[in-house]
């Protein structure tokens, strides 16, 4: 088992490497020279060296590059150009914004999904199917950025109850029942594709799995539908379903990024649509890898889970 | 199971076990699956239903049990313990399965779950009639695998089925369905997908499980070998229809509708031991001649992902000379598809060499192997995809031709026409696809097209495995024919003793890799040398009943 | 032996009716996607005969006006009429539709086809692929905006880039099944070389379960365009796309909630169109 996950680490660093080669030099073919926009069009030439040097620009590329690399490392990526600060510290803080986002979305795609799915396939009526697939489909063709409106639209305009956007303002801990009404819409908006799509797969894999041979090995035995799904069915299409998880966490990256520009949630995508407009690029690159690493991250956790999931790959053949 | 109410008109004697009465199984679409069908069995009686596919044995069987596919009508009355089956309550129908009636399926790798424990699944089948504690459940499936006669029970109840071998599993598909004591066991195919050696345990257990237990056995398979070893009465089926009913004996001795005596002739069989071998023709002369030279081969299966690295087969000589059939036999795992490929340059030998034709296939030029090639021919196994489903039979058939720019289109279609000939097959099949071919067709042109550039050597991979007895039986003939006509050698693949023999002129047995034996066909089966061979024949259940078998060894 | 053997039945069942490939999409769902997808299309294609006003005139005096015979679907907070900017938006959908989306599933097959055939090429490839997928899409988005500034052409690099290697993960998978399957073995064994083998029966046997995921990609790829535009990483104004209208409505939904209804219906038609395509294949194939 430890060996299954020691097999993967290396290849996972190196894809983070290389896209931090790829993050890092696409921010280096952006046209306009950060020195000038820093230093202002009266900046004189020594003025102008100076800051190249302060930055570290005046030296090659490849040295640049490991400057960089090792900074991250060490989690102290220095100063951002124009939104002012330590990156480290706004990253702190957006992330922990984000994070409760993205839990909250995670966690609520988990349920909506095992609700739907194993709730679906449970009721195995027509209808039920028929409803479950309309919502389905609905959800999966309405995209972020029109469910997120319609949303405030309903629950903070037309039925006040709960506030259009924001995060609590005494933060998470102090009042949690405040929190979850700030933190319900934005984490609904951003769960529903993730929800959807894993919706889907699962009760797909559910059924299949009641097709196959040792499900009907069950039945012949007397063992009852409803225990069949809970207790085998679930069980055997369950690794699969978390392979998906994995995937969806990263839509559910990008979609944080629609979600609190929409709900005005001041977590790393706020951040990063503030860097990109302007154009703080060592904010832009921190953020880049940032979401990288944490994506590829979790695909390693979920071929971990899915192997502890499956005793055919926790034990392996005797 | 409680005593059953009697019926008025069953005074006279209790019911039988099961009673199967004009069962008709429709679907929506074309004609009846099953139409008609009366089967009894009686309270410790083994019956066989026996027919090939499309038969409707295994939906008579699912009938039974209550587990028809979506969509299957059934009509006609099913009796169990006098108790009516058809039109039950789902729940009455599942207090049923396992408890009154279980069934054994055909295949062991999938038949279990794979993500649960033995012991797990044996208590889930015990709690589903009735609450257990956690420790009785152990206890029982321990004794249940003890049943079973599955060495260690107690480690073996903790382990996952992937642990276990294939014969080791179906002895858990049999525990599963002893487990709540039914009175009638339904088998269906439960050795078809075994070894030889394996089937005939499982056989053997079967039968003693029926003396321990008294129930009944309605034992669904396509084997007559399996039906004379084990069953005392036979209900012969045929597209939905019984066509004969008999004692075992009676059945073998004289079977009376033609449909049986030509199922009893396709069984390819092995010869008896009291029947002198022939002798072989003596070997020809001249080993540069041989159309395939294998000497002191190794396949290995590179490491891959985990995996150590799989020596699949070591140190096999043998060689097929020209117009010689040569069967390569061997249970799972022995290596001899492996073999197979790499007779025919699919995998690279890791060791020794491999000569088609005179010709290294290692040292050879991609330029020089395909001209090689072009006297080789593949035959594979599985009907379903060893023709491209978007190519036309006659496509298909002049591929070959097509490769190797033979002739121009008037001559390629005219050797089209002469090879379905061949093949005997209606040449209006020629523009048809695979999906509208049956097995036996598709297998027909698969040959067709491997004898299409006139091959000095044919690799045939259990090109009958997945037949009917009877079609194979049409397919060995013209095969057999055809190489006797066409002169071409052939190295014939295939688990099947009997097959093997009924084509080969020489054999070479492999076990686990290696050569074991090697030899004329009526040598090796008649008077085999080696130990393995030995039990390789024993075990291959011949359709003669059982207690002839025995009178006949003791003679 | 007997000719016996010629007659034998071929068996009804497990032997699936090879229907017409596009039959899907002549009923049912399929249709209803179909018809979806066309008349966006034609609305798109037709959009300079359709659209009544020029998509960035400004008319004086229609400052959010709300549907009118004049402006079927009102007008925006500087004077232009949202029918047109619609009509118009969708073009750029378009390009990223049929253009992008195909492109990069043209590269993507062709790196999963080729790859295969080269041990260290494969390994290579399906690197750079994990690389691509390592980013997640909207992620993706913000580097190529970063590096190229906002546009059609940075929407269409990012399309292509999230497409490459989906569709090479897939072309490869299937096409390393058909080529270990038994028909291509034996052409292999009588000699037909590799060229042969890819073009006779690996590329048409694999490309056929591809089809589904096309639809599928069409319709992630209106989504792309929309998220895109509407986080300012996509076209620039006064350029209309179907995503920064819905921003702009979104924006103005208090004054003028009529905006929003047009480009989002639009939107949702072309997401739902493709999505009805695809599950109809899909549902087809499995049968």
């Amino acid at each position: 088992m430890t060996r299954y996950v020691l097999r993967r680490l290396p290849s996972a660093v190196l894809v983070v490497l290389a896209a931090s080669v790829v993050i890092f030099s696409v921010i280096r073919l952006v046209p306009g020279d950060p020195v000038a926009t820093l230093a202002g069009p009266d900046a004189t030439p020594e003025a102008r060296d100076a800051i190249r040097a302060e930055l570290g620009l005046d030296e090659p590329v490849v040295v640049q590059y490991l400057q960089w690399l090792a900074a991250m490392v060490r989690l102290d990526p220095g100063q951002s150009y124009l939104v002012g600060g330590d990156i480290s510290r706004l990253v702190r803080e957006g992330l922990v914004n984000t994070l409760v986002l993205a839990g909250g979305a995670l966690l609520l795609a988990v349920v909506l999904t095992l609700v739907a799915a194993v709730g679906g396939v449970l009721a195995h009526r027509r209808g039920v199917d028929t409803l479950l697939n309309g919502v389905n489909t609905a959800a999966v063709a309405l995209p972020t950025f029109v469910t997120g409106p319609l949303l405030v639209l309903l629950f903070a305009v037309l039925l006040p109850v709960l506030p259009a956007g924001g995060t609590p303002p005494e933060g998470f801990w102090a009042r949690p029942d405040i929190s979850v009404q700030f933190l319900l819409m934005p984490a609904l908006c951003l769960a529903l594709p993730a929800a959807a799509a894993l919706t889907r797969f699962l009760s797909e894999a559910l059924r299949t799995e009641l097709e196959q041979p040792y499900a009907t090995t069950a039945r012949a035995l007397g063992v009852g539908r409803r225990r069949l799904v809970l207790t085998q069915a679930l069980p055997n299409a369950l690794p699969a379903a978390v392979t998906v998880l994995g995937v969806q966490v990263g839509t559910l990256l990008g979609g944080a990024v629609l979600v609190e520009a929409i709900f005005a949630w001041p977590g790393l995508g706020m951040l990063a649509e503030q860097a990109i407009s302007s154009r703080d690029y060592p904010l832009v690159q921190t953020l880049l890898l940032l979401s990288v690493a944490v994506f590829v991250a979790t695909q390693l956790l979920t071929d971990v889970v899915q192997a502890l999931l499956d005793p055919r790959i926790r034990l392996g053949a005797s | 199971m409680t005593v059953p109410h009697l019926h008025r008109a069953d005074q006279t004697a209790a019911p039988p076990l099961l009673r199967v009465r004009d069962l008709r199984i429709d679907f929506a679409h074309p004609r009846p699956a099953v139409e008609g069908i009366d089967v009894t069995v009686g309270r410790g009686e083994i019956v066989a239903l026996v027919g090939e596919s499309g038969s409707g044995k295994s939906m008579t069987a699912r009938a039974v049990i209550g587990l028809l596919p979506r969509g299957a009508v059934a009509t006609g009355s099913i009796e169990l313990e006098g108790r009516e089956v058809l039109g039950a309550s789902e729940e009455d129908l599942r207090r049923l399965r396992g408890a009154g009636v279980a069934m054994v399926f055909q295949e062991p790798q999938t038949a279990p779950n794979p993500v649960r424990t033995v012991g797990w699944q044996l208590r889930e089948a015990l709690r589903a009639h009735g609450a257990v504690s956690r420790a009785e459940a152990r206890e029982r499936a321990v004794a249940l695998l003890r049943q079973v006669e599955i060495p260690d029970p107690e480690t073996r109840v903790d382990h996952y089925p992937h642990q276990l071998s294939g014969g080791q599993k179906q002895r858990v598909v049999l525990a599963l369905a002893l487990a709540n004591e039914p009175s009638l066991l339904l088998a269906d195919e439960p050795t078809t997908a075994l070894d030889v050696t394996v089937q005939a345990e499982i056989l053997a257990l079967l039968g003693r499980l029926r003396d321990e237990t008294g129930a009944g056995v309605l034992l669904i398979t396509h084997n007559m070998g399996v039906v004379a070893r084990l069953a005392q009465r036979v209900v012969v089926l045929r597209e939905g229809r019984v066509v004969e009913e008999a004692p075992v004996r009676r059945l073998f001795a004289e079977p009376e509708h033609p449909y049986t005596r030509q199922l009893l002739g396709a069984v390819p069989r092995l010869p008896s031991g009291s029947e002198p071998p022939t002798l072989a023709p003596p070997p020809e002369a001249g080993a540069s001649a041989a159309a395939l030279r294998l000497d002191d081969v190794r396949v290995v299966y590179p490491a891959r992902r985990g995996q150590a690295a799989f020596t699949a087969v070591d140190g096999v000589t043998f060689e097929v000379r020209r117009g010689e059939v040569v069967g390569l036999v061997g249970e799972s795992g022995s290596g001899k598809t492996t073999l197979g490929r790499a007779a025919a340059g699919l995998l690279p030998a890791a060791a020794g060499t491999v000569h088609v034709g005179g010709a290294d296939l290692a040292t050879l030029s991609a330029r020089a192997l395909r001209g090689v090639r072009r006297g080789l021919a593949l035959v594979p196994q599985d009907p379903a995809a060893s023709l491209d489903p978007r190519f036309t039979v006659a496509r298909s058939i002049a591929e070959p031709l097509d490769v190797h720019r033979v002739g121009d289109a008037a001559s390629r279609a005219a050797r089209v026409s002469e090879l379905l000939d061949a093949v005997r097959l209606d040449p209006g099949l020629a523009q048809r696809r695979p999906h509208q071919l049956s097995g036996g067709q598709r297998q027909r042109v698969a040959l067709a097209r491997g004898l299409a550039l006139d091959p000095t050597l044919l690799i045939a991979d259990e090109p009958t495995s997945a037949l009917d007895v009877s079609i194979q039986a049409e397919v060995l003939e013209l095969f057999t024919r055809l190489q006797r006509e066409l002169g071409f050698a052939c190295l014939f693949v295939s688990h099947d003793l009997a097959v093997v023999h009924q084509v080969s002129d020489r054999v070479v047995v492999l076990r686990e890799g290696l050569v074991v034996e090697q030899g004329p066909a009526e040598r090796v089966f008649g008077a085999p040398e080696h130990d393995y061979t030995r039990r390789l024949v024993a075990a291959v259940p011949e359709p003669v009943p059982a207690e002839e078998a025995q009178a006949r060894r003791v003679s | 032996m007997s000719t016996a053997a010629v007659t034998e039945v071929a068996p009804a069942e497990g032997v699936r009716a090879r229907r017409l490939r596009w039959g899907a999409l002549a009923h049912g769902q399929g249709l209803v996607g179909v018809v979806m997808v066309a008349l966006v299309v034609v609305a798109g294609l037709l959009a300079p005969v359709l659209a009544p006003y020029d998509p960035t005139q400004q008319i004086p005096g229609a400052n959010l006006a709300p549907p009118s015979a004049a402006h079927w679907l009102g007008t925006d907070e500087v004077n232009r009429d949202i029918l047109s900017r619609v009509l118009h938006g969708i073009r750029i959908d378009l390009v990223v539709v049929f253009l992008a989306v195909p492109v990069g599933a043209a590269l993507g097959v062709a790196l999963g086809l080729l790859s295969p055939l080269h041990a260290w090429a494969d390994v290579a490839t399906q690197r750079l692929l994990d690389v691509l997928l390592a980013f997640p899409v909207l992620i993706l988005a913000i580097t190529a905006t970063a590096a190229m500034g906002p546009g059609l052409r940075t929407i269409a690099v990012v399309i292509v880039l999230a497409e490459l290697p989906i569709f090479g993960r897939l072309a490869r998978t299937s096409v390393l099944k058909v080529r270990a399957l038994p028909y291509v073995e034996s052409a292999r064994v009588m000699g037909a070389g590799e060229t042969w083998l890819l073009r006779k029966h690996v590329l048409p046997n694999s490309l056929e379960p591809l089809t589904v995921q096309l639809a599928v990609s069409m319709s992630v790829a209106v989504f792309i365009e929309g998220a895109m535009s509407f986080l300012g990483l996509g076209v620039r104004p006064p350029d209309p796309s179907l995503g920064s209208l819905i921003k702009d409505g979104i924006r103005n939904v208090w004054e003028a909630p009529f905006f929003v209804v047009g480009p989002l219906v639009v939107v949702s038609m072309l997401v739902l169109g493709f999505l009805l395509v695809a599950q109809a294949i899909s549902a087809q194939r499995r049968r």
